[in-house]
């Protein structure tokens, strides 16, 4: 799933590190999602979502 | 979701996942096996005596193997590990557990056999300490390396 997650993160001037302590997962999920190559539960998105200040549709939304 | 298998499963929802398939995987092969075998005896080998309680076990522990296989290599143990500096500090620690676990092997083996009295009871006692730790150092460094090339690819830094 292709999404917008690392360049909010970077935005929000996050770390992966910083991002997955938030969310309480491993910073290599945080990679995986980053990377498209897993999709996180709704829960998750929700989480990774408030800690960034977006919303889903800026996140995962594609145009 | 409520579950008894939530005991096994770790906090991280993507590590939780990988582990849940690899157990829905090694259930589905056995249950595969277990019908091809059935079958076979059936038609060909029409055993009457098998040993129930030694199929139990052989399903039951290559079951637990497979997934445990499939867990050292998914690379999802050292989520975290991405820099060398920390890689080698990972290493250093599986090099030192290792040496624990081949000697806690070699102390409870010594208790249950009692002090050597020659050559060969030695190496009775001494080998399997040495091959137990050398195992025990293989599948966490095999593990910890697959996470290494992994997190290298994902990770920023």
């Amino acid at each position: 799933m292709v999404n917008k997650i690392k360049l909010a993160r970077t935005e929000a001037g996050l770390t992966q590190e910083q991002l997955a302590l938030r969310v309480k997962v491993t910073r290599q999920t945080i990679g995986l999602i980053e990377k498209g190559k897993y999709n996180p539960s709704l829960q998750l998105c929700i989480a990774i979502a408030k800690e960034l200040g977006r919303t889903l549709d800026d996140l995962f939304w594609e145009d | 979701m409520k579950s008894f298998l939530n005991v096994f499963l770790p906090d991280d929802e993507y590590k939780r996942t990988r582990i849940l398939y690899f157990m829905a995987e090694g259930t589905f092969i056995s249950t595969i096996l277990l019908i091809i075998f059935a079958f076979i005896n059936d038609v060909w080998l029409e055993l009457k005596h098998i040993d129930f309680s030694f199929i139990a076990l052989i399903i039951a522990v290559s079951n637990i193997v497979y997934i445990f296989i499939r867990y050292i290599l998914s690379g999802i143990e050292y989520a975290d590990v991405v820099t060398e500096k920390r890689y080698k500090r990972e290493v250093k620690i599986i090099l030192r557990d290792a040496l624990g676990f081949g000697g806690i092997f070699f102390v409870l083996s010594g208790v249950q056999t009692g002090i050597p009295s020659n050559l060969e009871t030695t190496i009775d006692l001494v080998v399997p300490a040495i091959m137990g730790g050398l195992f025990f150092f293989l599948l966490n460094y095999i593990s910890l390396k697959r996470s290494y090339k992994k997190n290298k690819q994902l990770f920023d830094e």
